[in-house]
C-alpha cells in the first residue's frame, strides 16, 4: 500500500495539452487576451459573432431541450419508453433505429437476421413511425427523427395529416439528409452506404467516384426540393442536421468534429445556392449535432469558437445577413465514446462532466449518455438517470442563470481564437481539395480519423492518456459490475412476432395498389420530379415498406434495387 | 530458417460498419509482425471461412458493435464446422458484455477481448496462442 499511497501524495499534474492535442501554458494572464477585440469577435451574447451565445438571454429566455435518445426492439416498446420519458420530465425527443433500418434494409431481410431491434428500433412501415408516436402531441415536441428510413418524413406528415395538425406546427429536426458524401459514411452504415443513401460502396467499383458524383447530383436536386418544400409548408422544423459528434467519436479531435462538418454544410450551401436558392433561406433551417467530450473547458471553447467560425463563413463567404443563418444552432450528445465498459457506473459521472460542457458551452439540445452506453442502447434506469443528470443541471446547479459565464476568462478567450484559427484551417484545407466529398473519396478524412485513433490508443497503451477503471485504478473482471438489465432487454419474442407480422403485413395488402405507388416514385426519382415526398407519401399509404422505398429510389438513380445483392426487385 | 508468420483474417460479419475496432488491432497484429488479411466490413460467416481456407491463416478475428454478437457468432461457428477450420484459432472482440463471453466461448471462441482490452493483451494472446491447435 505505502509505496503507492507514498509516491501519490507527490504527484503533480503531467497535463500540457487539451484532450484534442492543443498546448495548455500553467497560467492565462491579461497578456494573453491582450489583443482580443471585445465588440469585433466576442461581443454580448446575441450578436454577432455570436461567441457568446446566440440570444441575449440564453437560458433565462429558454432552456434547452431535454432529449434522450431512445430506441427499443420493437416501435411499441420504443413508444412506451418515450412516454415514460416525456411524464418524467423530457421535453423533446430523439429516436435511433436499428441497424438494417439504418442501411435502409427490411426487418425480414435476410442479413437482418440477429440485428432487428438490437440497437435500435426497426422502422419498415408507416404504421411504425405512427406506433412510435403515438400519444405523443405533434406541435408541442420537438422531435429528432433522424432520416434512416426513407419512410420517416413521409409518414410523420402523413400522421399530421391524420391528426388534423398543420404542417406549420411541427417541429422536426434532422428528417432530410444532405446528400454530400461524409465522414459518417466510415462509421454507420461503413462503406456500405454513402450517407444512408443506400448508395453501395462495394457494388460501384472503378467507376465508383462518377456513380457516386452523379448520384450524389441527383440526390441534391430531391434535397433542395424537399427543402424548399419544408421551407414553404413548415415554418418550425429544421430539417437538415449535420452530425459533427460521429465525427467526434472516431476519436478525431474538437477541431475536426466542427470544421469537417462545417466543411460538409458549406459544399450543400454551394449547390444549393448555385440551384438559385437563397442563403438566407437554406441557412436558418439548418442545425448540427455536436458531441460534449470529457475535457471541460475545451468542449466550451470548442462550442464558442464554433459559433464564431459559423457566423463569420455565413456572414464573409455566403454574404448573408439575417441572424437566422448566423446562429448556429446545435443539439449536443454527451460523448458515447467516452464511456467505458470497466466500472460502468462512474460513467454517470463522465457523462456530467459532458452535459456541463454543453450547458455552459450554450447548447440548444441535450441527450446525456447513458451510463451503459458502452454496451448498450439505454436502459431504462440508465435513461432515467441520464434525464435527471439533466435536470440537475437544470434546476439545481445555477449554471442556467446566466449567459456564457465562462466568457471574459483569460484561459478560454485565448484558447476561443486558437481553436478559431485552426478550424478555419482545416476547412480551408478541405475546401482546397474541392470539398468535403472529395476530402472523403480521396481518402484524406478517412487517413486523417486512422492518425488519431492510433495515437490515442498509442497513448493509452503508454498511459499518457489515464482512463479511471481502463488503463488506471482497474478492478479484477470479476469482481466489476455487469449491466444485468441489458441482458433482458431485447425481448426475442416480440422482435419475432414483430418480423412475423410484417410478413404477414406485406402478404395481405393489396399488391396492385403497392406496385403502383412503387412504380410511381421509381419514374419520379428517375425524372427528377420535384415531388419525390408526394410519391413517398403515395407509397406509405400504400403500405410499402423501408426495403422497398429505399430500393426504388436506387433503382431510379442507376443503382441495384438490394445494397446487399441478394433480393430482387420483388414487383418485375 | 525464419519461423513463418502468424497469419490472421480479419472481419465484421453483417451490416454493423463500426471498424475503428477491427481497424485499430489490424494495425498493431501487423506492427507485431503478422499477416493480415483484413476483409473490413459487411462479410458473411461463409466469405470469411473461404477466405480462412483459401489464405490458409492461423487465426480468425471478428469485431462486434452492434449487439448481435451472439446470432453472428453462431453463423461462424457453424462455417468453421463445415469447413473443417476447428484447428484454428477463434477470436471476438468489442462490444461483449461480460455475461455474454461464456456464451460465446461454448460456441467455440478462444479468446473474447471485450472494447478496451489493451492491444498488448490481444497481440499477446494471438502470439501464444495461434497455431496451439493447429493440424
Amino acid at each position: 500500500m505505502n509505496q503507492n499511497s507514498r509516491s501519490r501524495y507527490f504527484e503533480k499534474s503531467e497535463r500540457n495539452e487539451t484532450w484534442s492535442g492543443i498546448p495548455v501554458e500553467t497560467v492565462y494572464t491579461p497578456d494573453d487576451v491582450s489583443d482580443v477585440d471585445y465588440a469585433k469577435t466576442v461581443a454580448d451574447p446575441g450578436q454577432y459573432p455570436y461567441t457568446r451565445g446566440i440570444y441575449d438571454d440564453m437560458y433565462r429566455g429558454r432552456l434547452w431541450s431535454r432529449r434522450q435518445i431512445t430506441g427499443c426492439s420493437t416501435p411499441k416498446l420504443t413508444n412506451e419508453r418515450l412516454k415514460y420519458l416525456i411524464s418524467h420530465g423530457e421535453n423533446a425527443i430523439n429516436v435511433i433505429c436499428d441497424q438494417p433500418t439504418q442501411i435502409q434494409i427490411d426487418s425480414d431481410h435476410p442479413w437482418a437476421e440477429g440485428s432487428v431491434g438490437r440497437a435500435g428500433v426497426p422502422v419498415t412501415t408507416m404504421q411504425d413511425v405512427w406506433t412510435i408516436m403515438d400519444e405523443i402531441p405533434l406541435d408541442e415536441t420537438s422531435t429528432m427523427l433522424t432520416a434512416h428510413s426513407p419512410l420517416t418524413l413521409p409518414s410523420y406528415l402523413l400522421l399530421a395529416d391524420h391528426q388534423g395538425v398543420p404542417y406549420s406546427e411541427l417541429r422536426v429536426s434532422g428528417v432530410v439528409t444532405p446528400p454530400t458524401v461524409s465522414a459518417p459514411v466510415c462509421l454507420y452504415g461503413g462503406r456500405l452506404s454513402a450517407d444512408q443513401q443506400g448508395i453501395p460502396w462495394t457494388a460501384v467499383g472503378a467507376e465508383g467516384d462518377d456513380i457516386l458524383s452523379s448520384v450524389q447530383h441527383k440526390r441534391m436536386k430531391e434535397f433542395a426540393d424537399k427543402l424548399e418544400f419544408i421551407i414553404k409548408n413548415c415554418d418550425k422544423m429544421y430539417p437538415a442536421n449535420f452530425n459533427g459528434y460521429i465525427i467526434r467519436e472516431t476519436g478525431v479531435g474538437a477541431v475536426e468534429e466542427v470544421a469537417w462538418e462545417f466543411a460538409r454544410a458549406f459544399e450543400a450551401f454551394d449547390m444549393l445556392t448555385k440551384r438559385g436558392l437563397d442563403i438566407d433561406q437554406i441557412a436558418p433551417k439548418v442545425s448540427f449535432t455536436f458531441s460534449a467530450m470529457i475535457d471541460i473547458l475545451e468542449e466550451v471553447v470548442k462550442f464558442r469558437a464554433a459559433r464564431r467560425v459559423w457566423a463569420r463563413n455565413l456572414k464573409e463567404r455566403f454574404g448573408s445577413t439575417d441572424p437566422r443563418s448566423l446562429r448556429l444552432k446545435f443539439h449536443v450528445n454527451t460523448a458515447g465514446v467516452m464511456m467505458e465498459r470497466q466500472q460502468p457506473v462512474i460513467n454517470i459521472i463522465r457523462a456530467a462532466y459532458g452535459a456541463l460542457a454543453a450547458v455552459l458551452g450554450g447548447t440548444q439540445s441535450l441527450q446525456v449518455a447513458g451510463y451503459d452506453e458502452a454496451i448498450a442502447i439505454p436502459t431504462e434506469e440508465a435513461a432515467t438517470i441520464a434525464l435527471r443528470t439533466q435536470q440537475i443541471l437544470a434546476y439545481e446547479t445555477g449554471v442556467t442563470a446566466t449567459a456564457d459565464p465562462l466568457g471574459g476568462s483569460y484561459f478560454v478567450e485565448s484558447l476561443t481564437d486558437k481553436m478559431d484559427e485552426e478550424m478555419q484551417k482545416v476547412i480551408d484545407t478541405i475546401e482546397g481539395m474541392g470539398g468535403m466529398s472529395t476530402a472523403v473519396i480521396n481518402g484524406y478524412i478517412d487517413r486523417e480519423m486512422e492518425k488519431a485513433w492510433l495515437k490515442v490508443q498509442q497513448e493509452l497503451e503508454d498511459k499518457k492518456r489515464i482512463i479511471v477503471g481502463v488503463n488506471e485504478f482497474t478492478i479484477p473482471e470479476d469482481e466489476d459490475a455487469d449491466i444485468e438489465a441489458y441482458h433482458h432487454q431485447v425481448d426475442f419474442d416480440l422482435v419475432h412476432r414483430y418480423i412475423e407480422d410484417l410478413k404477414e403485413f406485406k402478404r395481405t395488402r393489396s399488391q396492385t395498389e403497392a406496385k403502383a405507388a412503387l412504380e410511381a416514385l421509381r419514374h419520379a426519382v428517375e425524372s427528377e420530379d420535384p415531388e419525390i415526398l408526394c410519391f413517398e407519401m403515395e407509397c406509405c399509404k400504400a403500405g410499402c415498406t423501408t426495403g422497398e422505398v429505399a430500393g426504388v429510389r436506387r433503382m431510379g438513380v442507376g443503382l441495384p434495387y438490394d445494397p446487399m445483392g441478394v433480393l430482387e426487385y420483388p414487383f418485375d | 530458417m525464419a519461423e513463418q508468420k502468424i497469419r490472421v483474417v480479419l472481419g465484421k460479419i453483417g451490416l454493423d460498419g463500426h471498424d475503428r475496432g477491427i481497424r485499430m488491432i489490424a494495425t498493431w497484429l501487423s506492427k507485431a509482425g503478422m499477416e493480415i488479411v483484413y476483409m473490413g466490413t459487411h462479410q458473411t460467416a461463409e466469405r470469411v471461412a473461404r477466405a480462412a481456407v483459401e489464405e490458409d491463416v492461423d487465426v480468425i478475428g471478428l469485431s462486434f458493435q452492434g449487439a448481435d454478437h451472439i446470432p453472428l457468432v453462431r453463423m461462424m461457428a457453424e462455417q468453421i464446422k463445415a469447413n473443417d477450420l476447428e484447428d484454428r484459432l477463434l477470436v471476438v472482440g468489442g462490444n461483449i458484455p461480460r455475461r455474454d463471453i461464456e456464451v460465446l466461448k461454448e460456441m467455440g471462441v478462444d479468446g473474447v477481448f471485450p472494447s478496451a482490452t489493451p492491444m498488448s493483451v490481444c497481440v499477446n494472446y494471438i502470439r501464444n496462442n495461434a497455431r496451439k491447435r493447429r493440424k
